[in-house]
């Protein structure tokens, strides 16, 4: 009888890691029809270009009509454009319904398998993307666009050689937009913005006929500028942008930036109040509450930082827990400390890139761990990012540790890099070198 | 506990640690409908499409245009499926890219003889600088006339470029011409009221006998494009011509021209056909008529290790290959999906990797299947002699567009758009260079379909581009304008 | 104590709620809607504003008079070529639960226009939040369907974009009657916002009063024990497995207890693997495996049972005597129970999934067991059966060869069972 029992407890167990990992994963079905003529990606997409909503209806009409595993792919990959176009997060999960069918349909998608991945990136669920990217790029090592996803990925996690080498090997087999921006901020990671800017212009010159792309370029070229402190480069290109794609958020927000470090509270807050009516990020919340506050009217500071908290439970609601932006927002505000440095530590597990580390670092040094955060800023700083917010944490945490003369010349350098790096800290910095 | 008790609760244990541990694991990847997220991290794009690099069409012929018999011209359209109505920024070339012609003139499949590279830049001017207006072109309102030359005050965004040719091996090439201004897109009659001779102002005369013109164009490429890559599902059953359809070239008898109404920007070149031959001789007198040519785009290669030169990111030196173009149609058609982009990094010359796709040429099958007529679907050596070899003896294959400039221009008039498949014949056409009147779909759905396709004279059904061709440089037709344009489907 | 710490935990995380957001359309939407309609000879213009959690923190106490004047300046009606005047003459509002703990806002505002005697041009735009992501739709005719119905449930359609009308045109034909009335008490509240079609509208009823409840559960346990019948559940083997061991009444139904119970962790358990997977893989692909591995067993169980009958008719003489010893062990029961239960039904799974998809987790989970209830019950009369049969052979009290050999004949069964189970999802798996 003892055998019996065995025979069951083993199976049992082994049932289901039988299941998980031989289910699926076996099957062998071709991927590419070898029958057919070009696959739709070429011509019939390039009709119409930056008419993304054009391209969704035309497929969705196709799809309605004949469902095709590829085209299924080709309308998710365009439903997440346009979700970066519009801002609606809803296209994410119209994206991932049709793509989980076009994997039904063709189990060994690539196209399908990329466009999870980069899904997976805008839900910063890394590790998934990272799985998912490598997966694509085992179906097809010629498509470019996985190194994008498997980098980006690598980035979010921390392994910044890993994810650099692979952006090399993007810009040497596709150099383009998104082969440029990314050696971009892999520069600006390394502290390198001259050669960032050089190759974000490069971005910028291959965006030509697409308005959300001419406008992404635009603003990290600005943004490049603005955290060196070139305030009058960095609103052009924000300008610019706008001109381009009348409304695109991340241009408002930028400009607001510009305009509040000008002096210009009211201009800034218009234009971050447009911002937020338009896509509530909770970074734009947070923005715009400090500028009240800098304002001099609290009350409306105040509600927006309850709209802080709202999207944090819409984001517990949806089972996100680990959010590294609110637990930003959280520690800068000085709200419920401790919990915030339990989110922390979770989001910086999640998220362990200089940005996790820093904001764990931020983290503890309000807790009062200072030799702790003291370890997690010299993390965030390894790579030599010149980040001026990140020297400000490393200023109050060498303070916090009684190194005043090192504190001064963190700030210093914060303030040098960026003098206006923070519409609520700057202001500190400044106070504690006078 | 008796041994077995400990067994069963282990039992237990393991299953509800399993179930527990699949629940949580579900949970935290349901998917759920979206809130807001952060996008801290870059969220940089993941574009596929590359349309500034995008080279549609390559044109190598010996000049229609009456009294120019001597010259050859090659044009490359690049950006193909410019809607007009695009702007405010409408389409521009782009900066970062070298648009290049390689020309082979000693019969070894290497284009390596003459070359020619286009270089452009941006430029902000007049009152859109000033006035730091949105907008890339305007006029024609109150304060800003029109558009109507190159210095015109409301034409804001102007592109100058410098046309290079380079002989052999050489680094350093010969500046044939710089700050020349392309063509802008044709906005409206509002803000450029007479395009035609705004855009005939980018036609420069280098001397030499040489022509460049850079600019918006027409597509002049006609193709019912969703029947085609619908599986072929051509409008017609089967999808044949009369005789009469086949040799009426200015109908569209089932087909839909669906790249109707939109744009191109085009690199016309016209030059002396002895500045291409390797005996420096004349079309009619040169003892090695038969070139082979190509397009290409090229764009700076970068690492994230900086240079430390500065200005070395943008050297061209170690330019990348982005794309390039002879025959028409071989990337569409013949050439798998997954070895597109690695087909695209190679040069023509390297050719002979991708020899199985000439010999068993998918599409071949794919009429099979889609017609049921039996087409010729292996051992094509007879393509592979027709695009990859000057000769049948060739060793080397390579893929080019050759062009045997001994052949005398057919004018305009008496084109016909089946060329050497046409009856009477017309010999200069595709594959023997290729002019934009030639019907390259019918012409390889038949060659490549086989003698069942060429006697049936199958077709896509669409003979003839929208708009009618010129007959002189720079041979293609304007563009549509954005305020008036009509897609014809 | 231990074991029930765990089964606790278990069920804690089984029945832990899945996420839900009330609003389909994300949590800062403002979805506009305006239905154009004639009554009393009058143009009226019903105008339904539906703004997400976000929006409706953002508004804090909203005015509903102030709000439906706003709303009839931005909407803008034409007819016959002349801006009328739009004057907001009644309003409903009310905020329905969402996300989080948040609350949504529905309002209701009734446009009045003016009189028409004559079908008339009419051109209408929307400019309320221009410019604001949000469902938009315009709809002409009192009549006429709305796809939202009026914002009430959007359908979740894949291959359609939220729809952004925010102007139309058309004609306006007068008509008599009443104006038109809005919404009032709970249908304000406008709970049941996920329009899907089918099988599912039987979880995601909108109130699930207790009588609902009750219901739903009795069909499911009939449904259960209906299903019991249908190949695959392993009654064969039960039934073949009782006979062998000799089993008694108790065996039988505590047989068709662990059935149940292993068929309800299988459905759960591979419910939420599925979810889990079904990012990466196609589910159906688990099912051969899953069967293989079901096959595999069995055919363990019976060889098992084959070689102990096998072994017992070496020569004892005491043997013949002790029948009774061999009454099933619990070991063994567990197993046998296991393997029959083990491969979850497809249709269990399907409501399963569609309960979580709905966010209606618990009820699904109830659902199933009351499934997994009727279904022990057809297993247990099963095996009730199988045991009495053999109660009454033996009475007949012959000794013979064949009753000997019945027990080895049944192992024999499962054997045959299990290998024709492998046997038939061998080729499904490769």
């Amino acid at each position: 009888m003892t055998q019996v029992r065995l025979i069951v407890a083993v199976t049992a167990a082994a049932i289901t890691a039988a299941a998980l990992l031989l289910g699926g994963v076996v099957r062998n079905s071709p991927t590419v029809d070898s029958a057919q003529p070009a696959a739709a990606a070429s011509p019939a997409s390039s009709l119409a270009l930056g008419d993304t909503a054009a391209l969704v209806r035309r497929l969705q009409f196709q799809l309605r009509g004949k469902p095709s595993a590829q085209a299924y792919a080709a309308l998710g990959l365009a439903y997440e454009q346009l979700a970066r176009e519009t801002g609606d997060p809803g296209y994410y999960s119209k994206a991932d319904g049709v793509l989980r069918r076009s994997l039904a349909l063709t189990p060994r998608n690539a196209v399908a398998v990329g466009a999870l991945g980069s899904l997976a990136l805008s839900r910063h669920r890394f590790r998934d993307a990272l799985w998912l990217g490598r997966k694509a790029r085992e179906l097809t090592p010629q498509e470019v666009r996985n190194y994008g996803v498997v980098g980006d990925a690598l980035v979010e996690l921390g392994r910044y050689r890993e994810a650099f080498a692979t952006f090399d090997t993007m810009a040497r087999e596709k150099p383009g937009l998104s082969a440029y921006s990314r050696i971009s901020y892999a520069r600006e990671l390394l502290g390198d913005i001259p050669g960032s800017i050089r190759a974000m212009e490069l971005a910028v010159d291959t965006a030509t006929g697409r308005p959300e792309s001419m406008a992404w370029t635009h603003v990290q070229l600005g943004k490049l500028y603005w955290a060196t402190g070139r305030l009058a480069p960095a609103r052009r290109e924000f300008t610019t942008a706008l001109s381009v794609f009348p409304g695109y958020v991340y241009g408002l927000d930028a400009l607001a930036q510009v305009e509040a470090a000008r002096g210009h509270l009211r201009h800034a807050i218009g234009l971050e109040m447009q911002a937020v009516n338009e896509v509530p990020l909770p970074q734009f919340v947070s923005l715009l509450g400090d500028l009240y506050r800098l304002n001099g009217q609290p009350g409306l500071a105040a509600k927006q930082y309850g709209l802080i908290g709202v999207i944090r439970r819409l984001l517990a609601a949806n089972g996100v827990k680990t959010d590294l932006e609110t637990a930003l927002f959280q520690v800068d505000h000085g709200i419920r400390l401790r919990q915030t440095l339990v989110l922390a530590r979770l989001a910086q597990r999640e998220r362990p890139s200089i940005d996790g580390d820093d904001v764990l670092a931020w983290a503890l040094a309000r807790n009062g761990r200072c030799d702790e955060a003291l370890r997690y800023s010299r993390l965030g700083l390894r790579l030599e990012t010149r980040d001026a917010l990140k020297y400000f944490h490393r200023g109050m945490i060498e303070r916090c540790l009684g190194h005043e003369a090192a504190a001064r010349v963190w700030f210093g350098r914060a303030l040098a890099l960026n003098p206006h790096f923070s519409v609520l800290w700057a202001p500190v910095a400044r106070r504690a070198l006078q | 506990m008796t041994s077995f008790q400990t067994r069963r609760t282990a039992l237990y244990a393991g299953l509800a640690l399993v179930a527990a541990f699949t629940a949580l694991l579900a949970l935290r990847s349901a998917s759920a409908p979206e809130a807001a997220r952060a996008a801290s991290h870059r969220e940089a794009p993941l574009i596929a499409l590359d349309p500034t690099a995008d080279i549609s069409d390559f044109f190598f012929f010996r000049s229609y245009e009456p009294g120019k018999a001597d010259k050859v011209d090659l044009i490359m359209n690049v950006i193909p499926g410019e809607e007009p109505s695009s702007g405010p920024n409408y389409w521009n070339f782009d900066p970062s890219v070298t648009y290049a012609l390689n020309v082979d003139n000693d019969r070894d499949g290497v284009a390596n003889d003459v070359r020619f590279e286009f270089h452009f830049q941006n430029e902000i001017r007049g009152i859109v600088r000033d006035a730091k207006l949105p907008l890339s072109y305007v006029g024609g309102i109150t304060g800003v006339p029109p558009i109507t030359d190159f210095d015109s005050v409301g034409f804001g965004l102007r592109q100058h470029y410098t046309v290079t040719m380079f002989h052999g091996k050489e680094h350093k090439g010969q500046v044939l011409a710089s700050g020349l201004v392309a063509a802008p897109s044709n906005v409206g009659p509002r803000t450029m009221p007479n395009y035609d001779s705004l855009a005939a102002q980018g036609i420069y005369d280098l001397g030499n006998g040489m022509k460049v013109f850079a600019g918006q164009r027409d597509d002049p490429f006609y193709i019912d494009l969703g029947a085609t890559f619908d599986s072929l599902n051509f409008r017609r059953t089967p999808p044949i011509l009369s005789t009469v359809e086949d040799s009426n070239d200015n109908i569209n008898p089932y087909g839909v021209d669906q790249l109707s109404g939109f744009n191109v920007h085009s690199i016309a070149l016209e030059v002396p056909a002895s500045l291409l031959t390797s005996d420096g001789q004349g079309a009619d007198a040169t003892a090695q008529p038969k070139l082979g040519a190509y397009a290409e785009t090229e764009r700076p290669k970068v690492t994230v290790a900086s240079e430390k030169d500065p200005a070395k990111d943008r050297e061209h030196g170690k330019d990348v290959q982005v794309q390039r173009l002879a025959n028409p149609l071989v990337n569409e058609a013949i050439i798998g999906t997954i070895d597109k982009d690695l087909w695209n990094r190679l040069d023509p010359e390297n050719e002979s990797r991708f020899l199985d796709y000439y010999e068993t040429p998918r599409l071949a099958l794919a009429l099979q299947l889609a017609t049921g007529v039996p087409a010729a679907v292996s051992n094509r050596d007879d393509l592979v002699n027709l695009l990859l070899k000057y000769a049948p003896t060739d060793q080397r294959l390579s893929e080019l567009l050759r062009l045997d400039v001994s052949v005398p221009p057919t004018p305009l008039a008496s084109q016909r758009r089946m060329t050497a498949l046409a009856t009477p014949a017309d010999p200069a056409g595709w594959p023997n260079g290729r002019r934009p009147k030639d019907d390259v779909t019918d012409i390889a759905v038949r060659v490549v379909g086989g003698i069942n396709y060429i006697a049936a004279r199958a077709s896509d059904g669409v003979n003839t581009n929208d708009v009618a061709l010129p007959s002189q440089f720079p041979f293609i037709a304007s563009p549509h304008d954005g305020r008036n344009r009509v897609h014809g489907n | 104590m231990k074991r029930a710490a765990l089964v606790l935990a278990l069920l804690a995380a089984l029945a832990a709620p899945v996420a839900a957001s009330a609003h389909p359309l994300g949590n800062f939407t403002i979805n506009r809607f305006s239905r154009i309609e004639s009554a009393g000879h009058r143009a009226y213009v019903l105008y339904v504003l539906d703004m997400a959690e976000i929006p409706t923190y953002q508004a804090g106490t909203i005015d509903a008079g102030a709000y439906a004047e706003r709303l009839a300046a931005g909407a803008r009606l034409q007819l016959d070529g002349r801006r009328v005047t739009l004057v907001p003459v009644a309003n409903a509002l009310a905020h329905p639960k969402g996300a989080g703990g948040l609350h949504t806002t529905r309002l209701e505002v009734l446009l009045r226009g003016p009189k028409i005697d004559h079908t008339a041009r009419l051109a209408y735009a929307d400019t309320n939040y221009a410019g604001r992501i949000g469902w938009q739709e315009i709809v002409v005719g009192e009549q006429t369907r709305s796809e939202s119905n009026e914002l009430r449930a959007y359908p979740k359609n894949l291959l359609q974009s939220p729809l952004d009308v925010s102007s139309v045109t058309g004609e306006l034909h007068p008509a008599g009657g009443s104006p038109p009335k809005l919404t009032t008490g709970k249908a304000l509240q406008a709970p049941d916002r996920i329009a899907d079609a089918g099988f599912s509208s039987l979880i995601g009823r909108e109130h699930l009063s207790a009588l609902v409840i009750l219901a739903s559960l009795a069909a499911a346990f009939f449904w259960g024990m209906a299903h019991a019948l249908s190949p695959g559940h392993g009654k064969t083997i039960v039934a073949a497995y009782l006979v062998g061991r000799r089993g008694t009444p108790w065996h039988a139904a505590a047989l068709g207890a662990i059935v149940t119970a292993t068929h309800t962790i299988g459905v759960f358990a591979l419910g939420l693997v599925t979810l889990a997977l079904s990012q990466f893989i196609v589910p159906d692909q688990l099912y051969p495996w899953l069967n293989l591995a079901s096959g595999v067993l069995v055919v363990a169980i019976g060889a098992t049972v084959f070689r102990s009958r096998f072994r017992q008719r070496r020569p004892h003489a005491h043997d013949h005597h002790h029948h009774d010893h061999e009454a099933p062990s619990r070991g063994s029961l567990l197993a046998v129970g296991i393997s029959g239960g083990l491969l979850p039904c497809p249709s269990a799974l399907v409501v399963l999934l569609a309960a979580i998809s709905l966010h209606r987790v618990a009820f699904g989970m109830l659902l199933i067991v009351g499934f997994s209830a009727g279904l022990a019950l057809s297993i247990t009369g099963i095996g009730l059966v199988a045991v009495f049969a053999k109660q009454i052979f033996k009475r007949a009290s012959f000794e013979g060869r064949l009753v000997r050999l019945l027990p080895a004949a049944s192992a024999l069964v499962i054997l045959a069972a299990g290998l024709a189970m492998t046997a038939r999802a061998l080729p499904k798996v490769s």
